[in-house]
């Protein structure tokens, strides 16, 4: 490995996000290390026999609920040959079969069958030693906390609640009370960067603040918001923290080229703020601008309610059965998780979209 | 009255030559005041999944996305190109019902031109005193997956 450059953590080099081995470590140390793994939510897989695909790290994994109506992960790699045994992102099934030698598996991945296994007409098979309790899929460790379901590859992890800490276990809870979830839709994006990047990128508000027009103009997010980036005692999580401020002219905006005081949505509902769970939040937006507008008007300051007391930006129309706009899950989680723990898990709007491989579309 | 087979096809090259030419204006005006557009990954269409990575209820929002997209939006210069294809008319109750095939390629500046996305339209195309007009435009996309930006409406 390359010797890390001068100067600290405030000299990363470019090296950390392109070196072979680096990303190599990375797969063998986080992703299939003593760390837990967002791998589905419980809605996604409600019944027994219901499956998900999805990955950790590089390794294709499934997410089941078995007859017992325990949740499972295995590795969608059969025992024998290491095919993708489940091909469907999702479905329902009471045993998987690989379609190569039709070894077949229960959803807990317990190998149940091996055709010719004593071989054919006294020829070939499997050693009289075979014993199928041995030739199970890999599994994983699985934790599920009010419907969020995350998976280990260590033998034995910490428990997701001491992984997580309090502070971020708090941060956690508020977003995921324990309401019942429901699925929304998938928005997938694959982007051609280092994984580490999109990560960052969430815990970058300098950038925020200056390249995206929209999150700058209506004060969704900029550098003059109330924010901050909490990171846990161990260093292992950290929660961007922010809270919505207006769309108002100040010192702060003066460096912002991309603050438009003068911007204002044809479609203004589209900025409707949704009570989500209890809060003293209330809606409000400006007045709609005319329907003749083609571009920037003048209008009057938008006032606009902060989110930080319990209410999401949302539009309404998410609330007619049927429609919802493209914001993911992890964004609006992400713009949700932004007020104090609440005491209390309350009863709530009920929704929730899982989503990977996602980056909002400001 | 049933526009002709011929009406649809001239709507659909319209409509692809303003997004090709990039004349965003042009491309509002292809839908009445209250129209919705959606662009919708075949993955949710095909369960049922209400969630849309475009959706615009209404002219407000089309217009909204025009300026956007001219005027806010970094993103790397392309030409994109629309091809449509196997214009299928459904039927007329509120409106005439259509299908289209749609391939979109794009090309980015000093790199070769690729598939951006394919898919489906699901249209509902409506006579007005102006010409046709989509009263909801649905493009569904196949895969799941948006290779890196979804910058121009499809």
């Amino acid at each position: 490995m390359r010797p890390w450059p001068d100067g600290g953590t405030s000299r990363v080099p470019y090296w950390v996000y392109t070196d072979p081995d680096v990303y190599r470590r990375e797969q063998e140390r986080i992703f299939q290390g003593p760390t837990w793994n967002y791998v589905a939510l419980a809605a996604e897989v409600p019944e027994p026999g219901d499956f998900t695909r999805t990955t950790v790290g590089e390794v294709p994994v499934v997410v089941t609920r078995d007859r017992r109506g325990e949740l499972n992960a295995v590795v969608n790699r059969c025992a024998h040959r290491g095919l993708q045994f489940c091909v469907a992102p999702s479905g329902h099934t009471t045993t998987f079969t690989c379609p190569y030698h039709q070894w077949s598996y229960d959803l807990t991945g317990r190998l149940l069958g091996v055709p010719f296994k004593k071989g054919v007409n006294g020829h070939g098979g499997m050693p009289a030693d075979f014993v199928n309790a041995d030739h199970g899929l890999a599994r994983l460790r699985v934790a599920e906390r009010h419907g969020v379901v995350f998976a280990s590859f260590d033998a034995d992890p910490p428990l997701f609640e001491e992984y997580l800490g309090a502070t971020n276990l708090g941060w956690f809870d508020r977003v995921f009370d324990g309401r019942t979830l429901r699925v929304l839709g998938y928005q997938r994006q694959r982007v051609p960067a280092n994984w580490k990047l999109m990560f960052e990128n969430i815990k970058d508000p300098y950038h925020a603040s200056l390249l995206h027009v929209f999150l700058v103009t209506f004060g969704l997010f900029r550098a003059d918001s109330p924010s901050a980036t909490q990171m846990d005692p161990t260093g292992q999580h950290s929660v961007l923290v922010a809270s919505r401020g207006e769309q108002r002219a100040n010192a702060a905006t003066a460096e912002m080229a991309s603050f438009r005081a003068d911007l204002r949505l044809a479609g203004p509902e589209l900025l409707d703020v949704v009570r989500e769970f209890p809060g003293a939040a209330s809606s409000s937006r400006p007045a709609p601008a005319p329907s003749s507008s083609t571009g920037p008007s003048s209008a009057t300051p938008m006032t606009t309610t902060p989110w930080w007391s319990g209410a999401c930006v949302r539009p309404t129309s998410w609330d007619r059965p049927g429609w919802c706009r493209s914001t993911t899950a992890r964004s609006c989680g992400w713009l949700s998780a932004a007020s104090p723990p609440p005491t209390t898990p309350p009863p709530s709007w009920r929704w929730a979209a899982a989503t990977r491989t996602t980056r909002s579309t400001w | 009255m049933t526009p002709s087979r011929q009406d649809l096809r001239d709507l659909y090259d319209d409509y692809a030559a303003h997004l090709d030419d990039g004349d965003l204006d042009a491309w509002v005006d292809m839908f009445t005041d209250n129209a919705q557009y959606l662009v919708v990954a075949r993955e949710n269409w095909d369960r049922g999944l209400p969630l849309a990575t475009i959706r615009c209820d209404g002219r407000g929002m089309l217009v909204d996305r025009a300026h956007t997209i001219r005027s806010t939006q970094f993103y790397a210069p392309r030409v994109v190109r629309h091809f449509v294809s196997g214009v299928r008319l459904l039927g007329a109750d509120s409106g005439v019902a259509c299908t289209a095939n749609f391939l979109v390629t794009e090309a980015l500046e000093l790199e070769p031109a690729r598939i951006h996305l394919t898919g489906q339209y699901r249209d509902t195309v409506v006579a007005t005193p102006a010409g046709l007009r989509f009263a909801r435009k649905v493009a569904i996309y196949d895969g799941a997956l948006v290779q890196t930006s979804l910058v121009h409406p499809v």
